[in-house]
């Protein structure tokens, strides 16, 4: 089922929350929504659930335009950041809601009712916490419940409002690659909102940057990490140093870099003011005359430069931001 | 660890150190209560009772107390549950919706707090009394309203009118929408969303809400004391009724039908303890998340 965006603005009083928004979501996909908070992700989120309405604009699901439709008739599954689970039912309850919802002709049995609930909770691995209350469970839990919740009803598309925002790191992380899996297997048209830059290169196929209620660009993670389209996608998508150069600015990644213990042709000095060992990376603080934000330079850690070094010391250091980009070597 | 600590030592100290001032408002507030809220009450029981069970009974059988009886459950049958209907309808607008004039109705809503009950009791004279402005129109219809049923009602569904609205709005503005969003996306309609799941987050404290104005308007003297014209049998509740009594100088009487109404007055607090507690459970629960 794919979603087509045409055209949509929305106002909140003075306040333009989305400009001119046309954005084509293909079927099967995984597109997160990427930019920094009161960017007007979530809010085009809610629109394409039907919980806002458009000033201007329309929504079509598959062609078929469903902007005119009520929130219920869309059959759209929805994961809020805090859940909004049910907190008075049990697990179950919550999970079998949006099936004892249906008009009497279409509900099916109580029977039928438990075994796609239960189909559900194995899932998402909780079937073995079917009779606990919401607030009995781990943030992560609940994530995994709200979620079993939303695919209950079959939805046409799935819609994830900042899923993993309110979970620690670790768990985080292993959520969002078992969402990913999730979505390999279920293939569920699928957006998400973030405005974690690594959360969206991890599990989206497709991610659209947006500042200011508009869309800055649309590609693959691979694609707007390298060829970012502004200088607001750069700085969004990672690190980014400074460094000016006669006057002209030039900007790199910290890893875009070559080091040198001695003077070589186009490097320049600078002192070292920090080292800090980041696991696989080392990140090195250096200091160059003449501008005040520092340069921060990621190598390996094992790099021959990084050998008996320390503060104070001088590196020569060239920016390499031509370098070819991991995934362009592999032909990705 | 290191807060429970200081939270031990900080006990020890205030018991070693301050005891008398402690012990001391502990008996005040004792000496309060049992001067003026208790022995009260057991004076009502023991006036009541003064001359055996016989004459008590008598009292509270007696029709003009039956009559009034029935008229305050009339009152409180009313009001209550068009309160219910209208404080879940208000608490809803102003929780869960954005509008202009919010502010205004929230205001409003606490009104008949600040007015004096007689002073309510005289708008609804002025309104629809002989002299009034509806009094007229109301007269020539052959409708009573002043010195009526319909007026006490009235009266006793003013003063008590904000008593549910104002439990629940703090409640359902805490909720939020998305509960409601999360049923209306998975399918519910409008009245499925709130059976299923409006109402049952708001359950406790619509209970603690009704138990209150229940409460209310079973004691509700002033406004419906203006309104009322005191004829007995008629237009009398339990309190106007007490208080003729009381002024004929039949104590025992008046004395038995006070304690008809305390016992009332009983039970609903026993309602209202029962519904804090859950209440007070539930929030401990949504407070460990």
């Amino acid at each position: 089922m794919s979603i087509e965006i045409r055209q949509v603005n929305k106002r909140f009083g003075t306040f333009q929350a989305l400009k001119d928004i046309d954005l084509t979501i293909e079927s099967g996909e995984l597109v997160a929504l990427l930019g920094p908070s009161g960017c007007g992700k979530t809010t085009l989120l809610r629109i394409i659930a039907g919980l806002e309405a458009p000033d201007t604009g329309r929504i079509a699901f598959h062609g078929e335009d469903v902007s005119s439709r009520e929130v219920r008739e869309r059959n759209v599954g929805f994961v809020f950041q805090h859940y909004a689970l049910f907190r008075h039912m049990t697990v179950f309850d919550n999970v079998a809601f949006g099936l004892r919802m249906k008009p009497r002709r279409q509900r099916p049995s109580e029977a039928v009712i438990a075994e796609k609930v239960h189909e559900l909770l194995n899932l998402v691995q909780l079937d073995w916490i079917a009779d606990r209350y919401p607030e009995q469970l781990s943030g992560g839990q609940r994530q995994r419940i709200a979620l079993a919740r939303a695919l209950a009803v079959e939805p046409r598309v799935l819609l994830l409002d900042e899923p993993f925002g309110a979970l620690d790191a670790k768990v985080r992380k292993e959520l969002r690659r078992w969402l990913a899996r999730l979505h390999e297997e279920v293939h569920l048209t699928s957006v998400f909102v973030t405005h974690d830059q690594e959360e969206a290169m991890e599990v989206a196929d497709r991610i659209v940057v947006m500042n200011k209620g508009v869309i800055e660009q649309i590609g693959s993670p691979g694609e707007v990490y390298a060829n970012p389209a502004s200088d607001f996608v750069y700085h969004f998508l990672g690190d980014a140093n400074r460094l000016d150069l006669a006057g002209q600015a030039v900007l790199f990644r910290p890893h875009e870099i070559s080091l040198s213990r001695q003077a070589e042709t186009g490097h320049l000095p600078a002192e070292v003011r920090d080292i800090r060992p980041l696991g696989a990376l080392t990140r090195v603080t250096l200091k160059v005359s003449g501008q005040d934000d520092p340069i921060e330079a990621e190598v390996a850690k094992n790099h021959v430069t990084l050998a008996g070094l320390s503060r104070g010391e001088t590196l020569y250091f060239r920016p390499n931001a031509e370098q070819p980009e991991p995934w362009e070597e592999r032909g990705l | 660890m290191n807060t429970a600590t200081l939270a031990a030592a900080g006990v020890s100290r205030t018991r070693r150190g301050a005891p008398w001032g402690r012990r001391l408002l502990i008996l005040a507030a004792w000496l309060v209560f049992v001067l003026f809220l208790l022995l009260p009450l057991l004076i009502v029981i023991n006036e009541a009772l003064k001359q055996g069970f016989g004459t008590f009974f008598a009292a509270i059988l007696e029709p003009d107390a039956v009559a009034a009886l029935k008229l305050t459950l009339i009152a409180v049958g009313i009001s209550v549950p068009l309160n219910l209907v209208f404080g879940v309808a208000a608490a809803w607008c102003v929780s869960k919706y954005e509008f202009r004039g919010k502010s205004i109705l929230v205001t409003l809503i606490d009104l008949p707090f600040s007015v004096s009950p007689v002073i309510a009791g005289l708008i609804y004279v002025l309104l629809f009394g002989a002299q009034g402005w509806f009094g007229p129109w109301l007269m020539d219809r052959d409708i009573q309203i002043v010195f009526a049923v319909p007026g006490i009602v009235l009266a006793t569904l003013f003063v008590t009118v904000p008593f549910v609205a104002r439990e629940l709005i703090p409640l359902m503005q805490e909720q939020g929408t998305q509960e409601e969003e999360a049923a209306r996306l998975l399918g519910a309609s409008g009245w499925q969303m709130f059976w299923h799941v409006t109402l049952p987050n708001i359950r406790w404290g619509l209970i603690y809400g009704v138990v209150l104005c229940t409460a209310r308007a079973m004691g509700e003297f002033g406004a419906v004391s203006v309104v009322s014209g005191h004829i007995r049998g008629l237009t009398n509740t339990l309190p106007l009724h007490v208080e003729i009594l009381y002024n004929e100088y039949n104590h025992v009487a008046a004395f038995s039908v006070a304690s008809l109404l305390l016992a009332l007055a009983l039970l609903i607090l026993l309602l209202k303890q029962w519904s804090e507690a859950r209440i007070n459970r539930l929030k401990a629960a949504a407070a460990q998340e």
